[in-house]
């Protein structure tokens, strides 16, 4: 008798907790580097250089599936609802990649070519800062048959025009559009 | 006295007158007392050559020449006393007589074939007739043995005779070359056998102005017949000249470590050896005999076998088997001690310069190493032909005095490379035959079929290997999967995270719920956003 009013009592509390309701949890949103165009590159098949974007390197503490948030000189705040869509070098190096075929019109970057002219980037910043700006900072390396490789460091910012990830991931598409237009004037293609 | 009767007696007057009948009787006996006088005056010298017999002998018509020059005949042929040979008493004439030389030599020319030649071919038609070769000696001389054979040189030929002694080898005939690296420059006289002594001994000559060739260093060998040699630098065949394969020859010369050394001048013997290597091997030295006696077989071992220091040759072996008296001090019979007694001559001359040979040191310094541990062996001398040699090394045990056999003193010996050899391999081998071979081989056949089953899954194996491995290579769909799992995996882990952040602060929010914190998101810049 004891034992069966116990187990009772506790059915009870478990039972009210089912009558409890849920507190408000926002949505998790998911970014891409998408660009607005997503029509096919003009006369791709006609370009008679081929280039080979590699890998991207991306610095581990950005390389993560949530975006991050500078909020001072040396601390990061990882955000709980805002995540990237895929691995962050994918994507970067899909929207590098997309830009730079269509910056340059002699030129096709391809994923891997053969005894070909080599880029690789390596991003050690690519976040929003709390003081309403978006940072991407790094470098790049030209890789060239017989001679030597020239690496060169980038640092491009911007300023939020609105709060908020969405804009944040917008502005640091913009700066990617930027590195591809430096790159290909660099190549000269 | 003269009254009875007076008788006046006749007076008789001689009649003084020689009838001239007489003139002409007298006058013949003095033109015969004349011609015997000049006859007398004019004959020629009466010689006789004794020979062998009378082949191309005739009477009255056999003539005796000079230079193919008639100066005699013969005018008689007869058997001596004995009849051993004959006698053809020979008028040379009285011009001629200063050839008649004590070494003059007479000999009948005739037809001849031999290794020399043919010759006297024109005797065929003509007949024989005896050939005069003038010696070079004073005095006159009327009494000859004729040769029975051409003299090889003339008995007044410029140059040099020698005598060679030669101990045996390849035979030499009279005519033979003797050459002078290669080239001839004399001929063998004569070859005569001395059975007392064994040794063949042959006269050369050697003509001028050759025999300035010849000197107190030279050595002289026989060049007969082919000589092949072999050694490590390959197979060496000599040949001195055809003419030598056919007759034989002798060559002479001086060996190029030795100085020329004096000329001769008058005859000398000179040993005759088989071949020039020859010289060192059976050039007579100073010796001390020793015994060795052998534990081992002496089969292989032969009289003028080497006994050799450390490679050096220092000796001869003089019998690979003495016989000694058993009465002797220290000699028993091969029941009591079975070890063969091999007589060796310990040359020191073949080590040291003649000058350098000392004899009583070098022996001295021997007997010394014996005492310090000195020993022979019978070792291998040559594995092809199965010649056995003496070895003198170190090694042995010392001992305190030297052991005596008979008159000789003895070398310790000890058991030689050969015997131990043999030993070790016999030992080698009974090892082999104690062996389990049989069960061995059975095993090790067991283990290879064993092993080749196991190589054979192993391979099986591999290509199975080889056939996941490539299932998992990057290009795969299996590893590609696996990578899009791994990664989905950590994106979840990362999303879990603020739960496990918050079930960490608020253990309670699982149940009760909690306020949702949300994200601080980035704010505009105050200078606003750029176009």
């Amino acid at each position: 008798m004891k034992y069966r009013n116990f187990i009772l009592l506790s059915l009870c509390c478990l039972l009210s907790a089912c009558a409890s309701t849920a507190k408000t949890v926002p949505h998790t949103k998911t970014y891409v580097l998408d660009s607005d165009q997503l029509s096919p590159y003009s006369n791709a098949n006609s370009r008679e250089i081929a280039i080979q974007l590699n890998s991207v390197r991306v610095a581990n503490y950005i390389d993560r599936k949530a975006l991050i948030t500078r909020i001072s000189t040396q601390q990061v705040t990882v955000a709980r609802y805002h995540v990237w869509g895929e691995k962050l070098p994918a994507l970067i190096h899909r929207a590098l990649k997309d830009e730079l075929n269509r910056s340059g019109s002699n030129a096709l970057f391809v994923d891997r070519c053969q005894s070909c002219v080599s880029v690789s980037v390596t991003v050690d910043h690519f976040y929003p800062t709390d003081k309403g700006k978006v940072v991407f900072a790094g470098s790049y390396t030209i890789h060239q048959n017989n001679k030597a490789n020239t690496t060169v460091p980038f640092l491009y910012e911007d300023n939020l025009a609105e709060d908020g990830y969405q804009e944040s991931v917008y502005r640091l598409r913009g700066l990617l559009i930027r590195l591809a237009s430096n790159l290909v004037t660099i190549l000269e293609v | 006295m003269n009254t009875d009767h007076d008788v006046v007696e006749p007076l008789l007057k001689a009649n003084r007158k020689i009838n001239k009948i007489w003139v002409l009787p007298i006058v013949a006996a003095l033109i015969g007392a004349g011609m015997v006088y000049n006859e007398w005056r004019n004959r020629g010298v009466e010689i006789q050559i004794s020979f062998e017999t009378a082949d191309g002998l005739a009477v009255g018509k056999t003539s005796v020449r000079y230079r193919n020059v008639e100066i005699g005949t013969v005018n008689y042929v007869g058997f001596t006393d004995q009849h051993e040979s004959i006698i053809a008493k020979v008028e040379i004439d009285k011009s001629m007589k200063t050839l008649l030389k004590p070494d003059s030599q007479f000999w009948v020319v005739r037809p001849r074939v031999g290794a020399g030649g043919i010759s006297g071919l024109g005797t065929l038609l003509t007949g024989g007739y005896i050939e005069l070769s003038p010696g070079i000696s004073d005095g006159l001389r009327t009494d000859f043995i004729g040769l029975e054979s051409p003299p090889v040189t003339p008995a007044n030929a410029d140059g040099l005779h020698l005598t060679l002694r030669s101990q045996g080898g390849k035979p030499l005939s009279i005519g033979s070359s003797v050459t002078y690296r290669g080239f001839k420059v004399g001929v063998i006289e004569s070859l005569n056998f001395d059975i007392e002594e064994r040794v063949a001994f042959y006269d050369i000559f050697i003509r001028s102005p050759y025999d300035a060739l010849v000197t107190s260093n030279t050595i002289f060998w026989n060049s007969s017949g082919l000589s092949v040699t072999a050694n490590a630098e390959g197979v060496k065949l000599s040949l001195a000249s055809l003419e030598s394969l056919v007759e034989g020859g002798v060559e002479f010369d001086v060996p190029s470590e030795k100085s020329l050394g004096q000329r001769i001048s008058s005859n000398q013997t000179f040993a005759l050896y088989d071949s020039p290597e020859g010289v060192e091997e059976n050039r007579q030295y100073e010796y001390f005999e020793y015994l060795v006696l052998v534990e081992d077989s002496v089969g292989g071992l032969y009289a003028g076998a080497p006994v050799e220091y450390l490679g050096i040759r220092v000796g001869t072996v003089t019998q690979p088997y003495l016989a000694l008296d058993t009465k002797l001090d220290g000699v028993e019979d091969l029941q009591a001690d079975p070890r063969i007694p091999v007589l060796v001559r310990i040359e020191p001359g073949r080590v040291f310069d003649d000058e350098g040979a000392d004899l009583k040191s070098f022996i001295a310094e021997l007997e010394d190493g014996m005492l310090k541990g000195l020993a022979a062996s019978i070792e291998s001398a040559n594995m092809l032909t199965g010649s056995l040699k003496v070895s003198l090394r170190f090694g042995a045990e010392p001992i305190s005095k030297l052991e005596k056999y008979g008159q000789y003193s003895v070398i310790p010996s000890k058991r030689g490379g050969i015997k131990a050899i043999t030993q070790q391999v016999q030992d080698l081998l009974d090892s082999l035959n104690s062996l389990p071979l049989n069960e061995t081989v059975a095993r090790t056949n067991r283990a290879i079929k064993t092993a080749d089953n196991l190589l054979k899954t192993v391979e099986v194996s591999m290509v199975e290997l080889q056939t996941t491995l490539k299932g998992v290579q990057p290009n795969s769909s299996a590893y590609q999967a696996l990578s899009q799992t791994l990664d989905e995996m950590g994106g979840a882990l990362e999303t879990l995270q603020p739960l496990i952040n918050d079930l960490r602060e608020h253990p309670n929010s699982l149940i009760f719920g909690k306020e949702a914190i949300l994200d601080s998101e980035p704010k505009a810049s105050p200078e606003g956003g750029s176009e």
